[in-house]
């Protein structure tokens, strides 16, 4: 056991913050996730226009229409306001020109959209499928920048022209060339397979990475790998999320659609809130049941002073008392249950949604509501906040005989002491 | 003093921010200012404190805190997991007094 822990702390650890710190993958991480504020009101909205209630619909159904203009301004821009914000975010970490870089990438990613037939920008690349089509976008261009600025190839103002100035006509080579490529690009896509840009990289990226990163042995896999960092004192769900992230939003973006829609059965059992209200409900490793079987079943007085201390907290889904208190962090004992309670609970949730006895999350709240709420808030099914419970009681008893185990052990070592 | 904690959210730990105002209290400590944030708001603000404190399940970022904190030359510390687990707001001021005494 300790060989396996020292292993985590030496090799898994470093690898796995390797890859969240990534420059490509964080610049994707910090651009979509400014989305958010996007998200969560566009949720809010749905849940205004597709009441949880039966009785409220009839109420607010003249207004669903104009209602779904925030929604088309909400989650039907996220592609577009990524293609803009993953450029700022990367042109950041090469200390280029955040702004300029930023706009060159909103309109090389305009420049592939297809439009309609009377010339209109059409929202359907610009929301969830178009986010995809902005990561490459925003790469492309801010890379292409990045090697003119390297090599040299702007246009040097002379000293006494004002720095806004300066910047503009620094961004006019670059900018100009990073343009004209993704325009020939998606030329010569169109003659030759008839397929722009943004169709071509749903065909050949996001529907196969989607097909794969919505199963649940992929699912499975992610939570096992946010489990085993938090067992090492690592904030596994940053890590996990921060690689995973973007392809979850997108798959709660088309949920959302699909509610927008008028949909009741959502095309995605994974998303984000599959992961952050379901699988994460009260914390990583669904770690509140444990905390109340401290506070009410243990003997030793150290369990009892964790669980007090992580009581509050916990119900908000922050639990790093616990994990950091009792210790779950590099206790072999207390490790196991804080793997398999959520590998359970995931499987659970998957079939639960699979055989529509629950309906599937679409609306997007923020990760602090309470259990119970928060699944029928995410979901608009009272069903689903009984899940939770049953999940609840799911980690709790796979909890159960460690945690008497480990009071045990506390116990003996208090009254030695 | 100012002191600046860091960890992914700054949720978890502001719960030890609150801890620690009321251990300053305690000890009479005049101009404390304590304050929890995310780690990806580190650069905007660091220039306001005087130490860093990094909760341990984001260490795998202390390079990134070190790199700021060295540019800026600030004092930084990892909170021990003890220290962090059980919201001892006593010894994670300690933790920054020492730190500002001794320098980075």
């Amino acid at each position: 056991m300790e060989a396996f822990i020292s292993f985590l702390e030496n090799h898994f650890m470093p690898v796995a913050g390797r890859i969240a710190e990534q420059r490509h993958l964080k610049a994707i991480r910090d651009g979509v996730v400014s989305t958010m504020p996007l998200l969560l009101l566009g949720s809010l909205i749905l849940i205004i226009s597709y009441p949880p209630i039966p009785a409220l619909e009839a109420l607010v159904q003249p207004y669903v229409a104009d209602l779904s203009k925030i929604v088309n301004a909400t989650f039907g821009i996220i592609g577009l306001v990524a293609s803009f914000s993953i450029a700022y975010s990367l042109a950041g970490t090469y200390k280029i020109d955040q702004l300029a870089a930023a706009i060159l990438s909103l309109s090389a990613f305009l420049i592939t959209v297809p439009l309609t037939e009377d010339g209109g920008i059409s929202l359907t690349w610009t929301g969830s499928r178009g986010l995809f089509v902005a990561m490459v976008i925003s790469i492309v261009t801010v890379e292409i920048q990045r090697k003119f600025v390297e090599k040299n190839l702007i246009i040097r103002m002379p000293e006494g022209v004002p720095p806004s100035v300066a910047r503009s006509f620094a961004a006019l080579i670059p900018g100009f060339m990073s343009l004209l490529l993704v325009w020939a690009v998606n030329t010569l896509l169109l003659k030759t397979l008839n397929l722009s840009i943004p169709e071509f990289i749903n065909k050949v990226v996001a529907i196969p990475l989607m097909n794969i990163g919505g199963t649940l042995p992929a699912m499975l896999l992610a939570v096992f790998a946010v489990q085993l960092l938090w067992s090492v004192g690592i904030h596994g769900a940053a890590i996990v999320e921060g690689i995973l992230g973007p392809l979850w939003i997108a798959f709660a973006e088309q949920n959302a659609a699909a509610r927008a829609a008028g949909e009741t059965i959502l095309p995605n059992i994974i998303n984000l809130q599959f992961f952050q209200i379901f699988v994460q409900s009260t914390g990583s490793g669904v770690t509140l049941p444990l905390v109340l079987l401290m506070l009410f079943t243990a003997k030793s007085k150290q369990l009892k002073a964790v669980g007090r201390a992580a009581l509050g907290p916990g119900i908000f889904n922050i639990n790093e008392p616990v994990t950091f208190g009792l210790p779950i962090v590099m206790n072999p004992i207390m490790i196991i249950p804080f793997i398999v309670g959520p590998l359970l609970v995931t499987t659970i949730t998957y079939f639960a949604m699979a055989l529509n006895i629950v309906a599937r999350p679409y609306a997007m709240i923020p990760w602090t509501t309470p259990m119970g709420l928060s699944g029928f808030l995410t979901t608009g099914d009272w069903k689903a906040g009984v899940l939770q419970i049953i999940n609840f009681l799911v980690a709790g008893a796979v909890y159960y005989p460690f945690i008497k185990l480990w009071d045990r052990k506390k116990l003996e070592e208090e009254k030695e002491a | 003093m100012r002191i600046l904690l860091i960890c992914a959210a700054g949720m978890s730990t502001s719960l030890l921010v609150e801890k620690m105002k009321k251990e300053g209290e305690k000890r009479g400590m005049q101009d404390l200012y304590i304050k929890a944030e995310a780690i990806d708001d580190l650069a905007r603000v660091i220039d306001d404190y005087d130490v860093v404190l990094l909760g341990p399940q984001i260490r795998y970022k202390e390079k990134y805190v070190a790199d700021i904190a060295r540019e800026k030359n600030k004092a930084y510390r990892v909170i021990p997991s003890q220290i962090y687990g059980m919201v001892d707001g006593a010894k994670a001021l300690d933790l920054a007094i020492d730190a500002v005494k001794e320098g980075k």
